[in-house]
């Protein structure tokens, strides 16, 4: 949350990151999330486009059963022995990328939808990932898993998770408990599993599910994305409010409901904290109109923190 | 202040509408999607708010506007200019009717009207003249107009007190002759020009309140026969009972008199049920006169609501048919109504006599026909005698005939013994059935020295001559007297033709005196056929021809029965009727009688019968007493021993319109131009208030509030924009541009 504020402010000086409202006025996803990657990366990496990740680890000697395409055949005509050549992509992560397809995502109060910004940051942290390679996947919900993409390092992968984040969502309602369930029992291997959603659920609804993908020994990082107005809840007369999930309508005062919305607002995201922190499971919260790389950076120190013994 | 149209004051309750419009949270139009309501209270929307009026300034300028404006069409004006030239207006005078029939008895009627006439009269100005009368088929005051007008002032407690001990009589209704009388009351009332009401007085307004269960009895026909006043208002004070269901009992009676003779007793009752009636069963059973049950079963009737049902009540077995007693009506809740009281009275033994001579052909005689002609009445048998005129009616002066028939035959002695009779009431009619021929020397010498003695003997008069008339062809009646009792039952054209009846041969009778005899009909040659002659108290009926057939066709033919009934009821009328009511007078028939009452009329239900305890002094007395609510008897008393001894009754009865209770309609008053409504005002009213209301307008007129409102309109409006465009400005200047 404190980089979530101080990235905040960051942004409103619009010099350093590059400028959202222009970001996601483009159309190509693919687009968007390589403008990202690329601003982000040229500041970790000098040459970010040369050499390998993939970094020589071992040899070991060839037995039947292993694959045949991992013989250094170089080495082999050295040698006259069948040696297998162990490389450290094989220790990357899988990382699954969870995006949250339920009509609470398709609100904004601002030019775009919390779905289309979390659309951009799932490209974004799809492609960040693909070229550290990290196998990479992605699963789409809403009251259940609708789309599922294993993780994988390997061509076109980027493409397809695009095409899957280009699909349009018919999403009702939010329900994090039933998808969540079915991930874990569908990611074998032990994974980094990124949620974006806005988490308009009970807080209790989430306690079993994280905790049953905890004990698979999967990584969770939830990054909640939330329009400003859901922050704020600022409106200048009584205005009729429509729940674009249950279509149930409300009459809101603001000037006497504000403060309460404000206390459970805070109440609702102490909870959370509360169920979350035992489970060993980071939550942070993003704007809508925070920075794409103030997100990635969030969520690499998050991961830093989270991989650390 | 007052205004001239007050009600347009009511305007001025639009002021509410800008400040509940600014109090009401209105729903707001448009509808905002947000992402989920999971943090969201619910509120409602709260009605009062005082924090949410914002623009104070806007909202008492536009108030005053609105209320302004109301207060100008208001028309206000200051009343402290006005004069009061409230002169000292006279009073009305009031005339309360409190219906005191019968009906009246029902369970919480009379207590309403009482309490109403209170009310009407505690109401009253200290001015108006009070008068309170009983209505029932007369009116009987209670507080006079007389008496009220002498004391105005008094009239209000003397009406008061006049009410307190009153209690509703046994008598019937007629509200339109009550109404009538009562109009013919205040048309007394001296008029506004009239000396000695003081001058400059105005006209003294009168008003008629009437008290009463308005009930369909009630006859409001005689209010047809005037025009009503629409300055003199009708205020009904409506009572009703507290069980609008009633049943009545009725005996049909006189409707059809000979049909009570049957030979069971037997009699014929009507049972009417009334409109909103609850119950429909009945049970009717026979007691005898000091109330105890005659028969152990009553008989079951059933009378569904509105109707009304027709029974044969067989008299009980064991029972004198003819004894008193009294029908009883079980199962209904008002018991005004519920009884009958059931006497026909003694028959009564007569004789009628006809004096003819034995010796002739019956089918020439005249007592042939005569005895064959039925005069009996209900109460009254008559048993035919017939006489030699050679026979003495000597043993029969105990008992005097009701009727005498006499043929030509009538000899000097029985004239003489018949005269006193005659004075003393007795009818006779003498026929002159003998053919009159002066070459008879028998007949000559008989009949024209009995003819002429026994007229002697009765009218000492010797100028009247009889001879025998031609009778070479037949004739015909003429000349008839319809008007007369005897001929009135033909006076119909459907049965006025006596051509048929034919005259073979009669008398002439000569030197009649015409101031005397009155000459009933004629034969076509003119000479009289039939004439009377007052004797005393009798009278003298003089046949000329004889109606067996030798002599004519009048016993054959079918008038000849209805003239001779006629003739005997001439001297003995049939009773007046056979059941009396409450309120009849006591009927003249029993006065001659010799009865003596202190009061003139029947005052209470019940059968009342002769006793002589001792002496001369005879009183009667009811038998049912625990019938009678009054204690107030029937105090009728007799010097006749013979009545007493005979233990003569009578049946009093209620009114029968009293037993109809269901509630007229106020509309029929309206029909007979009578106005009804309670809240109508006199024309004297109605100029006063015109008057007061020119005044009004003038004062209103000069003042010119209107106009000084209008003013301050113009101002709040004005203002109101200012302050409207300073805001507006302020808010432009406040609002960043884009």
């Amino acid at each position: 949350m404190s980089n979530a504020k101080e990235a905040e402010s960051d942004a409103t000086q619009g010099s350093k990151w590059i400028d959202l409202k222009t970001l996601m006025a483009v159309r190509n996803l693919q687009w968007r999330a390589q403008k990202v990657v690329d601003g982000f990366q040229t500041g970790l990496h000098r040459s970010p486009k040369h050499g390998f990740s993939v970094e020589f680890s071992e040899y070991r000697p060839y037995s039947v059963g292993d694959d045949p395409k991992t013989i250094d055949w170089k080495l082999y005509a050295r040698s006259d022995r069948y040696y297998r050549k162990r490389f450290e992509d094989e220790t990357n992560r899988r990382c699954y990328l969870v995006i949250d397809q339920s009509k609470s995502m398709q609100y904004g109060s601002i030019a775009y939808t919390k779905y289309e910004y979390a659309r951009t940051l799932i490209a974004t942290l799809a492609l960040f990932l693909l070229r550290q390679r990290d196998a990479v996947g992605a699963v789409t919900f809403d009251q259940r898993v609708t789309d599922w993409l294993t993780a994988r390092f390997r061509t076109g992968q980027f493409q397809r998770i695009l095409s899957m984040l280009s699909k349009p969502c018919a999403g009702q309602s939010t329900d994090l408990t039933a998808p969540l369930e079915q991930i874990a029992q569908l990611v074998q291997h032990r994974s980094l599993i990124v949620i974006v959603s806005d988490l308009m659920v009970s807080p209790d609804a989430l306690k079993a599910p994280l905790a049953f993908l905890r004990a698979r020994r999967h990584e969770v990082v939830l990054l909640r994305v939330l329009d400003p107005m859901e922050l704020r809840f600022h409106y200048e007369k009584p205005v009729l409010i429509r729940d674009v999930e249950s279509g149930e309508e409300r009459f809101v005062d603001p000037a006497i409901v504000g403060e309460s919305y404000q206390r459970n607002f805070h109440n609702h995201r102490s909870e959370l904290t509360e169920i979350l922190t035992p489970l060993g499971i980071r939550c942070v919260d993003f704007q809508t109109t925070d920075p794409m790389e103030l997100v990635l950076s969030s969520f690499l120190s998050m991961r830093e923190a989270v991989g650390s013994p | 202040m007052s205004f001239l149209t007050p009600l347009y004051l009511l305007a001025g309750l639009a002021v509410l509408a800008p400040i509940l419009a600014h109090l009401i949270r209105s729903r707001p139009r448009d509808v905002i999607d947000f992402s989920s309501v999971l943090f969201l209270d619910p509120s409602a929307p709260r009605l009062t708010n005082s924090s949410r009026i914002e623009q104070w300034m806007l909202l008492l300028l536009r108030s005053l506007i609105l209320l302004a404006l109301a207060f100008a069409f208001a028309r206000p004006y200051l009343k402290t200019f006005v004069q009061q030239t409230a002169a000292a207006e006279p009073g009305k005078v009031r005339l309360l009717l409190i219906d005191a029939s019968a009906s009246m008895k029902r369970p919480g009627v009379w207590e309403e009207a009482i309490e109403k006439a209170k009310d009407y009269l505690s109401k009253s100005a200290p001015a108006d003249s009070l008068a309170v009368y009983l209505l029932t088929d007369r009116l009987e005051p209670v507080v006079s107009l007389d008496q009220a007008r002498q004391g105005p002032a008094q009239s209000q407690a003397l009406a008061l007190q006049g009410l307190d001990g009153l209690s509703p009589t046994w008598f019937a209704s007629d509200i339109g002759k009550g109404l009538v009388q009562a109009l013919e009351l205040l048309s007394e009332e001296p008029h506004e020009n009239d000396q000695g009401q003081g001058q400059g007085q105005s006209v003294r307004s009168a008003q008629i309140a009437l008290a009463s269960d308005f009930q369909q009895g009630s006859s409001l026909e005689t209010l047809g026969s005037i025009q009503w006043p629409s300055d003199i208002p009708l205020i009904p004070l409506v009572c009703r009972p507290n069980l609008a269901s009633n049943a009545s009992v009725t005996l049909l009676s006189n409707i059809d008199p000979k049909e009570q003779e049957s030979s069971d007793g037997s009699v014929r009752v009507a049972v009417r049920n009334s409109i909103h009636a609850s119950t429909e069963r009945f049970r009717l059973h026979w007691l005898d006169p000091t109330g105890r049950p005659l028969e152990p079963n009553a008989t079951e009737v059933y009378v569904p609501a509105g109707q009304q049902q027709i029974v044969s009540m067989a008299c009980p077995e064991q029972v004198d048919p003819r004894a008193p007693r009294i029908l009883e009506l079980q199962g209904d809740e008002q018991a005004f109504d519920n009884r009958q009281y059931y006497y026909r009275g003694r028959k009564v033994s007569a004789k009628a006599i006809c004096i003819d001579s034995r010796q002739r052909d019956p089918k020439e005689s005249l007592w042939y026909f005569a005895l064959r002609v039925p005069v009996s009445q209900p109460g009254l048998v008559v048993q035919w005698e017939h006489k030699d005129p050679s026979d003495s009616l000597e043993s029969d002066s105990q008992a005097p005939p009701r009727w005498v028939v006499a043929s030509s035959d009538l000899s000097p002695t029985c004239a003489q013994r018949l005269k006193p009779w005659i004075e003393q009431g007795l009818h006779v009619l003498w026929v002159l059935d003998r053919p009159w021929q002066a070459e008879d020397a028998r007949a000559t010498d008989l009949n024209d020295a009995n003819a002429v003695s026994v007229l002697k003997n009765w009218f000492d008069e010797d100028s009247i001559g009889i001879s025998e008339a031609d009778s070479s062809r037949y004739h015909l009646l003429q000349d008839i007297d319809m008007t007369h009792p005897v001929f009135s039952a033909f006076a119909d054209p459907k049965y006025n033709n006596f051509s048929k009846v034919r005259f073979w041969h009669h008398r002439r009778m000569e030197g009649i005196d015409s101031e005397s005899w009155r000459v009933l009909a004629k034969f076509d040659d003119g000479q009289a056929a039939m004439l009377q002659r007052p004797l005393g108290k009798g009278m003298v009926t003089v046949l000329t021809s004889g109606w067996q057939p030798i002599e004519s066709q009048l016993a054959l033919s079918s008038k000849f029965v209805p003239i001779l009934t006629s003739l005997f009821e001439l001297g003995n009328p049939p009773p007046d009727q056979a059941d009396y009511r409450c309120g009849d007078a006591v009927p003249a028939s029993l006065i001659e009688q010799g009865w003596r009452s202190n009061v003139r009329r029947f005052d209470t239900p019940g059968i009342f019968t002769l006793n002589a305890p001792s002496g001369e002094s005879v009183a009667i007395e009811s038998l049912s007493v625990e019938s009678r609510p009054t204690d107030k008897p029937l105090d009728v008393a007799s010097d006749r021993a013979s009545l007493a001894s005979q233990g003569e009754s009578i049946a009093v009865n209620l009114p029968r319109s009293e037993c109809i209770t269901d509630p007229i309609d106020l509309e029929e008053f309206s029909r007979f131009g009578v106005p009804i409504d309670s809240r109508n005002i006199t024309q004297v009213d109605r100029e006063r208030t015109f008057r007061a209301n020119q005044l009004a307008e003038q004062l209103e007129a000069n003042q010119r509030g209107w106009w000084w409102l209008l003013l301050f309109v113009l101002l709040f409006a004005g203002l109101e924009s200012v302050v409207t465009a300073l805001r507006s400005r302020g808010r432009a200047m406040l609002t960043p541009s884009p």
